[in-house]
């Protein structure tokens, strides 16, 4: 790390930018600001310069910046992405069009499957093709090549997807198709599907390039304009940017595989949650982060966030590493409704910002989470929410009146109280599906509770799974931001090399790892001078002979030796038992893809808070309904200080969340102002 | 949570997602540990949850060829043992005529006790690649008579009280073309049935015995009132349909007449199928658990997504199907092949509800189900490989849309082999995968294209079966309202050295030689509306393939 002051993170929302910097006395200063979609530099650096005026430091004094930014992943969903073309083999120029040839509503049979991001006119065979061994079986004509470049000149093509059958063995009819097409249509940006995703299924590897190539230009044009701004404002260091696999890159990387930026969002949440978390000493924990109209659930086992190796984008599947988060339709703004049977549903629908829960205001007549809860007095319409909207609490009530309480014949607090249940019970399903459903029990683990929303449902879902401790760092709102100072620097490199484990030789397998190995060192000396702190580790992708799922287990260092390969055998054995319950009568395995994760670590922080002290102390007593209407504790946040306990029945306001404390819960002030809560300890 | 008597709102919906939940985390741990390609990468399996009676409560919802079926194994199996069924046990079963589907559907069942009686059961069924007779894959429509169509298990017990039956699983090893498939997908549903009763009992912990029974029943309750209310809010009307298969297997043979007329009675669907065929001396023809599953799936389809797939709503479904037609052949009549009768039972129930409900009006998806399974000796390895798949076809254009490319409609939904997979486990070379050119039918919104797909063999010698059915132009995918029908399905064999592919029989049991190529084709779907008069058919763009 250089040995300058200020680290900063700033992460560019849809609505709001929000920023932090962490100065060299170890004070977190916070901003928000509104986010600029027009032009999204501009709100970026008015973060930027606010956060540097807050903690009086100059723009040369910035020793780190990492951005995360939702620029692909609106990209994605808007459809904003750049006219693609894709190259294949031919006779598979419809390998996107066919898919898995599956269908997404299995019983619908008036709805369109979505269209692929590449009409089907841009995309085109060349003659061509190697074997399942990578060995040429046709050459790779060029004159093809050419014929197809020609058939994109007057398509005004911005973007070209290559994608070959086996490539990710042998790239070399690969490069060939990118030199013809620099020489044949100059100027337009190119990716090749052996770069992306070095992996066996073509349709995956062709759908992620496919992706990938679409978001260049733009991605490209944007990562462009913030490296000028923050290099023109005085930042001497190079800007890093949040991935989906849950580390950082730097912005160079990111401009020839933006892909990997597509679901950064979520992930820097549950980085910066993980990393709250350790602070007061959990490293199992599950974060919850719950906003508007989604929450969404990471798992963080040994302090380390878990990963998935696949997802979805345009519905379309992609192939990247990420971090493992589970996103699901309820928000405070999800809407609560009965059917004509008496079935209470809340969520997926949002009423959104605008017109919001009925207690906004705004017109809005759905009744919302938000709106029970101003019922049931957790929000009191004497604090507005942090976006400045007042809550009126009338409009409130009959909202959740009309929606909830009369077709099921309660009064409007059971009303308000029956769908938070069901808001409950929906998320609760949800940490199942992250825990249980993955062969983990909840009641090992901390649920740490970010977002606006998550700090008021926290205590209620803790209860439903058994979840013995609940974590709510001192700024939910910006844990995201936050997040980012916490990631290390990490590029994910993997290869197919399907192999039965007993006919391995170490030798070719350490062949194998060393190329990654040279690969991955050529990436990290890009952020030399931030950290010089680099380490890999190794991981195999293996499987019982014929099936298809494959677990990921650890692999010794290189030298790669016979007896680490049994090792990892009996790692998988044992990963396979605690997942499936079984050792299955087959018991031969393979080896099906080599993962090399290489990191250079950014130095910790520490994380003392600074108190801006804003706002001023809101202590009292409110009437709150929990089963009926008592008499709660009401403070604010910044006048806990630590080591300070906290009692149950008691609502903690602060300017970015509403914290909920239901009888049976009890607390105290830990490090760095984080509430740590417990069940049944009062 | 006491128990209630009448279980509140609340809490039933906690149940109920509850139930679905379990039903889900099964088919993970299933899917995820099972080795056959069937299973792993085209979900052809289910898994379930029951009452202690054997109604069902929730399905994981894979493939719809098996919705709602599982019941009628259950029950036989159920009045098999009676009370001699003990904790620990697991029952086997895949009889035809004992409620089973096709025999390579091997079914698992496994009870929960609570206080000395059985409060529910967990239950998985597989498609699984061979379980032994006649022809590599078990499946063939030239099968004759049940006995060609492999292992039978008349619902016999795999486990008891915790310990293998090694008797029979030495049996399955010995009579199976691919033992370690067989037995490993064995494993992976036994494993989901013990996941299921540790869930159902989890969940009787947590809210006692009694709610999670009277919760059962509550959803069955409310999905039957649901059903009613939907059906009853149907044209009360009887509309009726007809469609063909191409034959009876063979070359040569009659077409197959699958009718169905359907009307509602008193909030009951009645589906009668009298009007079909005689059974046939084939393996097309349908169990009845089956003709119930593919009802089941045009049901739903109209009925929306707020009814849930359960006993509830199949007490408000009656399948009228008389002895000794091809809906309800008599034992020991063949029918692995069942599949292809079941999509045309779907499409023809789609077209008289389409009747029914004209707003909804939506064109025929092609039923052609091209599939193959061919044994061969990799001798990169050396061992002995079973090459399973199944291509899509067009789907039907909808009023406002065009149908889709390349899918594996209605009772289906399986995926393409990865031609990578193909070839790297495999003995052979996927030459092309592409969406056939104007196969879609003709109309102002056009049928979506058929998928064409050739595999050519690179061992020495291959044999097994494959089909397409509806090759037939007359039985192709209806279009509606003016719209034009889908082009047809088609086989086609190069042998190595020779100029041209040759056309083969629609359904086959062939060999195959170093070289030779065997090229599937699915049909398109059909059109919707009249194409704008004058004009050519508003197909997508055609683009000029390379000479």
């Amino acid at each position: 790390m250089s040995d300058k002051r200020g680290r900063i993170g700033i992460d560019v929302g849809g609505t709001f930018t929000d920023a932090v910097i962490v100065v060299d006395d170890g004070h977190v200063r916070i901003a928000k600001v509104r986010s600029t979609p027009e032009r999204i530099e501009a709100g970026f650096m008015d973060g930027l310069r606010q956060l540097l005026e807050r903690a009086g430091a100059e723009a040369a004094d910035v020793g780190y910046l990492a951005h995360g930014s939702t620029v692909a992943t609106n990209a994605i969903v808007q459809r904003r992405l750049a006219r693609t073309a894709l190259i294949t083999n031919e006779g598979f120029r419809d390998v996107l069009a066919i898919g898995t040839q599956m269908r997404a509503h299995v019983y619908d049979l008036w709805t369109p499957e979505p269209e692929p991001i590449v009409p089907r006119d841009l995309c085109l065979g060349v003659r061509g093709r190697l074997d399942a061994a990578g060995e040429e079986v046709e050459p790779l004509d060029a004159d093809s090549v050419r014929a197809a470049a020609a058939a994109l000149r007057d398509r005004d093509v911005e973007a070209v997807a290559v994608m070959l059958l086996f490539s990710f063995i042998n790239d070399d009819h690969e490069r060939r198709v990118a030199e013809i097409l620099a020489e044949e249509l100059p100027g337009t940006v190119v990716s090749l599907s052996s770069r992306v995703v070095p992996e066996f299924r073509e349709y995956v590897r062709a759908s992620t390039t496919a992706l990938n190539a679409s978001l260049l230009p733009l991605m490209g044009a944007y990562l462009g304009a913030v490296t000028d701004e923050v290099a023109g404002e005085g930042v001497s260091v190079p800007l890093h940017m949040m991935q989906t696999n849950g580390g950082v890159a730097p912005a160079a990387r990111a401009r020839e595989l933006p892909i990997a930026l597509s679901a950064s969002g979520p992930a820097a949440g549950v980085i910066g949650g993980a990393r709250l978390a350790e602070l007061v000493g959990e490293s199992a924990a599950l974060t919850f982060d719950m906003g508007g109209t989604t929450a969404d659930i990471g798992l963080v086992i040994d302090g380390s966030p878990q990963r998935r190796f696949s997802g979805e984008a345009a519905g379309m599947p992609i192939n990247l590493p990420q971090i493992d988060v589970l996103c699901i339709g309820s928000g405070g703004g999800s809407i609560a409704r009965v059917d004509q049977f008496g079935s209470l549903t809340v969520g997926p629908a949002s009423a959104g910002a605008e017109p919001g829960p009925a207690a906004y205001g705004l017109g809005g007549e759905d009744a919302t989470v938000t709106d029970a809860h101003v019922v049931l007095g957790n929000l009191s319409p004497e604090s507005a929410l942090a976006d400045g909207v007042p809550l009126d609490r009338e409009l409130a009530e009959r909202a959740v009146a009309a929606a909830v309480g009369e077709p099921l014949g309660l009064g409007v607090e059971e009303a308000a109280a029956a769908i938070l249940r069901i808001a409950n019970a929906n998320m609760a399903n949800a940490l199942r599906v992250m825990t249980i459903a993955r062969g983990h029990d909840p009641r090992r683990f901390a649920l740490v509770a970010i977002g606006g929303a998550g700090p008021m449902h926290a205590c209620d879902l803790a209860d439903e799974l058994g979840i013995p401790r609940v974590v709510i760092p001192r700024y939910p709102g910006v844990a995201a931001a936050l997040g980012l100072l916490a990631t290390d620097i990490r590029h994910d490199l993997r290869r197919s090399w399907l192999q039965p484990t007993a006919a391995i030789v170490p030798a070719d397998l350490d062949v194998e790892f060393a190329r990654l190995e040279a690969e991955a060192a050529d990436l990290l000396n890009t952020s030399a001078s931030v950290t010089r702190s680099f380490e890999f580790s190794h991981e195999l992708d293996m499987r019982y002979r014929g099936q298809a799922y494959n677990l990921t287990v650890p692999f010794a260092p290189r030298p790669v030796t016979a007896e680490a390969i049994a090792a990892a055998e009996e790692a998988f054995e044992e990963e396979h038992r605690r997942l499936y319950d079984y050792t299955p009568t087959v018991t031969e395995t393979d080896i099906v893809t080599l993962r090399l994760r290489a990191l250079a670590r950014i130095p910790d922080i520490d994380w003392t808070v600074a108190e801006d002290g804003r706002r001023p102390a809101v202590a009292g007593t409110r009437r709150v309904y929990h089963g009926g209407w008592r008499r709660w504790t009401a403070a604010g946040r910044e006048q806990l200080a630590q080591d300070d306990t906290i009692a149950a029945e008691t609502i903690i306001e602060q300017e970015d969340t509403t914290v909920v404390i239901p009888p049976g819960w009890s607390g105290r002030v830990g490090a760095a102002g984080t509430l740590v809560l417990q069940r049944g300890a009062d | 949570m006491s128990a209630a008597t009448t279980i509140d709102p609340i809490t039933m919906e906690i149940l109920a997602s509850g139930f679905h939940h379990i039903a889900e985390e099964m088919a993970v741990v299933e899917y995820r540990s099972s080795y056959s390609p069937i299973i792993r990468e085209m979900l052809d399996f289910n898994c379930g949850l029951f009452t202690g009676d054997g109604r069902m409560v929730a399905n994981s919802e894979q493939i719809p060829a098996q919705l709602g079926l599982m019941q009628f194994a259950l029950e036989a199996a159920r009045e098999k043992w009676s009370d001699d069924i003990a904790e620990g046990d697991a029952v086997l079963t895949n009889h035809p005529y004992m409620g089973g589907t096709h025999t390579p559907d091997l079914q698992v069942f496994t009870p929960l006790y609570r206080d000395g009686r059985i409060i529910a059961w967990a239950g998985s069924i597989a498609h699984h690649i061979d379980i032994g007779g006649r022809f590599p894959g078990t499946e063939s429509a030239q099968c004759t008579e049940l006995f060609q169509e492999g292992l039978i298990f008349p619902a016999v017990k795999l486990v008891e009280r915790g310990t293998r039956v090694r008797a029979l699983y030495d049996l399955i090893g010995a009579n199976v073309r691919d033992p370690a498939s067989t037995l490993g997908d064995l494993d992976a549903q036994l494993a989901a049935c013990r996941r299921g009763i540790a869930r159902v009992g989890e969940l009787a912990d947590a809210h006692g015995t009694d709610t999670v029974l009277q919760g059962m029943e509550t959803l069955l309750h409310t999905t039957a009132l649901r059903a009613e209310a939907a059906f009853r809010s149907w044209p009360g009307r009887t509309v009726a349909a007809e469609g063909f298969l191409d034959d009876e297997g063979f070359e040569g043979t009659s077409p197959v007449r699958v009718h169905a007329a359907v009307h509602v009675d008193d909030g009951t669907l009645v589906v009668d199928l009298s009007g079909s065929s005689q059974q046939i001396t084939s393996g097309m023809n349908v169990p009845i658990s089956s003709a119930h599953a593919g009802t089941y799936f045009a049901v739903r389809a109209f009925l929306g997504p707020e009814v849930p797939q359960n006993a509830g709503l199949t007490s408000r479904v009656r399948v009228i199907a008389p002895e000794g037609t091809v809906f309800n052949p008599i034992f020991p009549a063949a029918l692995s092949a069942r599949h292809l009768a079941v999509q045309r039972l779907s499409d023809v129930l789609i077209e008289a509800l389409c009747e029914l409900l004209p707003e909804r009006s939506v064109a025929a998806s092609h039923v052609s189900f091209p599939a193959l399974v061919f044994q061969a000796v990799d001798s990169r390895s050396g061992r002995l490989t079973l090459l399973a798949d199944i291509l899509g076809g067009g789907g039907g254009a909808r009023r406002d849309a065009p149908g889709d490319d390349g899918i594996d409609p209605y009772c289906s939904n399986c995926a393409i082999l990865p031609a990578e997979i193909a070839e790297l486990e495999y003995p052979w070379r996927i030459e092309r995968t592409e969406l056939v050119e104007g196969s879609g039918g003709a109309g102002r919104m056009r049928g979506g294209m058929g998928l064409r797909r050739d595999y050519r063999l690179l061992a020495d010698v291959s044999d097994g079966m494959y089909y397409v059915e509806q090759t037939v132009p007359e039985f192709a995918a209806r279009g509606r309202e003016g719209g034009g029908a889908g082009s047809p399905g088609k086989a086609t064999v190069q042998r190595a050295g020779s100029a041209e592919p040759a056309p083969v029989t629609g359904k086959g049991y062939i060999h195959l030689y170093r070289g030779d190529v065997l090229s599937l084709v699915g049909a398109g779907g059909g059109g919707f509306g009249a194409a704008p008069s004058g004009d050519a058919p508003a197909q997508s763009a055609t683009i000029e393939e390379e000479p």
